[in-house]
């Protein structure tokens, strides 16, 4: 059986599944105002924010909230070649399996001649990744109404710049994902611990600890998620090696928090 | 497995790294605190070392006059030391410096001469009588206080002795004490002792001689105005000269500052008309 700080490790490995989705106050208003962007006829829907925000999370529940009432496709990878991103929509979307090279051009033959009533949803995440040459192209497909398309941007000057450029005219929603505050990381923590049934360890988070955690994460969730994963690998190493006696388990000590820190790099010792 | 010794190590070496700004940050804190209060400090020890040196400097000056002072004859060094110290007790205007007139000493050498023929003169003596006071003198008086009870005493046994034979032989008596009078003046005259003087007002008032007895009694209240028993002498004669009011009046000044009872005692006396 392995002890509660393996469990509690297990809970912060840094993966995005919607099952692992923590509903937060503002983040759940956040959430809800994206789905009922997606029922509006919006061309584009932009989510952009720093890297960590729960940004490819959002677009994973989404998926998985719509995926059987709605027709939606997910990219989580970006497709950075052009005749493939084609060719997988043309299958995913309008089943048309194509084996040779399709371009631009074919592509919208295929949209025209295959109408479809609900217009299909596609997630594409970390959009930055696209060439430009192909972020214009997805912005003329938005343009014929025939798909919508939800994308993801990491929030740097250079794709403030594409947004502004490329997506301007058409895109009607756009939302911003930000860090937790000090408040919502303790809860995110907690609930995140409980809900893996950790609550002797989710107890150890006092206001205290969460402060620290957050002066070094600043409520990143990626980043919190890999010092709490690191503090309870601390807190098994002691274990293990017999020497538990020495810290207090009954809360998370700025030693032990400025360990993981130092141990997973986000401190530089 | 984590390797926690070098992680503890590594965690401690960036705790100090950490703490060293601060530590810094409140060392030169305390530095520019400790050099404040240094600067205070040398400040106020010059402040303290500048006046030292003027009081030094001040008493070097006083011993020095002092030290040319004592230098000089007896009858000089009493005037240097008893004129600056009056200062006025009563009312500002009594800063008047009092120079008893000793001119009646010279007339009875001779012959008795009638000491109340101007009033004027009578009144402004009486006036600066009732002024001057000195506080600064208080050691100089405290002094001459002291050698009144030393020197009064073999006196007050002549007084006995006196008086015993007054009660026997009252002719031969009163010879005897005018010339012991003449003798104990002589030796007033020589030191200018306020025992001596106020002893010669006492006797002076015994033998009914008011007149002498009051200048003697003034003379005493110039030498020393703390003198219970010279002021009731000094009262005692004016009544005895018709001059009550005055008399009254001269004690309720010296009891303004004296509180002495036997004044207060005197006054009620002569104001009720039991002593006249």
């Amino acid at each position: 059986m392995s002890s509660i700080y393996v469990s509690s490790k297990d809970v912060f490995v840094d993966t995005v599944y919607a099952k692992d989705y923590i509903q937060l106050d503002r983040v759940s208003t956040i959430y809800q105002s994206l789905k009922d962007s997606i029922k509006k006829p919006l061309k584009m829907i932009l989510l952009y924010g720093k890297p960590g925000t729960g940004k490819s999370m959002f677009l994973t529940k989404l998926y998985k909230d719509l995926s059987d009432s709605q027709s939606i496709y997910y990219y989580q990878t970006p497709i950075l070649d052009e005749n493939e991103f084609y060719k997988l929509l043309a299958q995913d979307i309008f089943e048309t399996k194509y084996n040779g090279e399709l371009n631009f051009t074919q592509f919208m033959k295929i949209v025209e001649a295959k109408k479809i009533d609900e217009v299909p949803v596609v997630l594409l995440d970390e959009a930055q990744l696209y060439s430009e040459a192909l972020m214009e192209k997805i912005r003329l497909l938005s343009d014929t109404r025939a798909i919508k398309f939800v994308i993801t941007l990491h929030k740097t000057g250079k794709e403030d710049l594409i947004a502004k450029e490329h997506f301007q005219t058409r895109i009607w929603e756009s939302i911003e994902l930000e860090n937790a505050s000090r408040g919502e990381l303790k809860i995110y923590i907690q609930k995140k611990l409980m809900k893996a049934n950790c609550f002797d360890t989710a107890n150890m988070f006092t206001q205290k600890a969460v402060n620290k955690i957050f002066s070094i994460t600043h409520g990143n969730y990626r980043d919190t998620n890999k010092l709490l994963y690191s503090l309870f690998d601390i807190y098994n190493a002691y274990k293990e090696t017999h020497q538990l006696s020495k810290l207090n388990t009954n809360y998370v000590s700025s030693k032990l928090i400025e360990m993981a820190a130092i141990q997973t790099g986000l401190i530089n010792a | 497995m984590l390797n926690l010794v070098e992680l503890e190590s590594r965690w401690l070496h960036y705790k100090i790294k950490s703490l060293v700004p601060y530590i810094i940050f409140s060392a030169i804190l305390i530095l520019i605190f400790i050099l404040i209060l240094k600067y205070f400090f040398v400040k106020q020890e010059i402040a303290i070392d500048n006046l030292d040196q003027t009081k030094k400097s001040q008493n070097n000056t006083m011993q020095k006059e002092v030290l040319s002072n004592i230098t000089k004859p007896n009858s000089e060094i009493r005037l240097v030391t008893t004129e600056p110290n009056i200062k006025p007790i009563y009312t500002p205007e009594s800063t008047k410096v009092l120079v008893p007139s000793m001119d009646f000493l010279e007339q009875m050498k001779n012959s008795s001469l009638p000491y109340y023929k101007n009033d004027e003169i009578q009144k402004a003596s009486l006036k600066n009588h009732t002024g001057p006071k000195t506080l600064h003198t208080q050691d100089k008086v405290e002094e001459i206080v002291e050698e009144i009870i030393l020197e009064s005493t073999p006196l007050k046994e002549n007084e006995n002795e006196i008086v015993e034979e007054k009660s026997s032989k009252i002719n031969i008596q009163r010879k005897n004490i005018r010339s012991d009078i003449d003798g104990i003046i002589r030796r007033f005259k020589k030191n200018n002792n306020p025992a001596l003087s106020l002893f010669v007002a006492r006797k002076y008032y015994e033998l009914g001689d008011y007149n002498n007895a009051y200048n003697y009694a003034l003379i005493t209240n110039e030498i020393n105005r703390d003198i219970e028993s010279s002021w009731i002498i000094f009262a005692k004669s004016l009544v005895k000269l018709g001059k009550k009011k005055m008399a009254v009046k001269t004690l309720k000044e010296y009891t303004k500052h004296s509180q002495s009872s036997s004044a207060n005692l005197l006054i009620d006396e002569i104001e009720s008309g039991q002593f006249e």
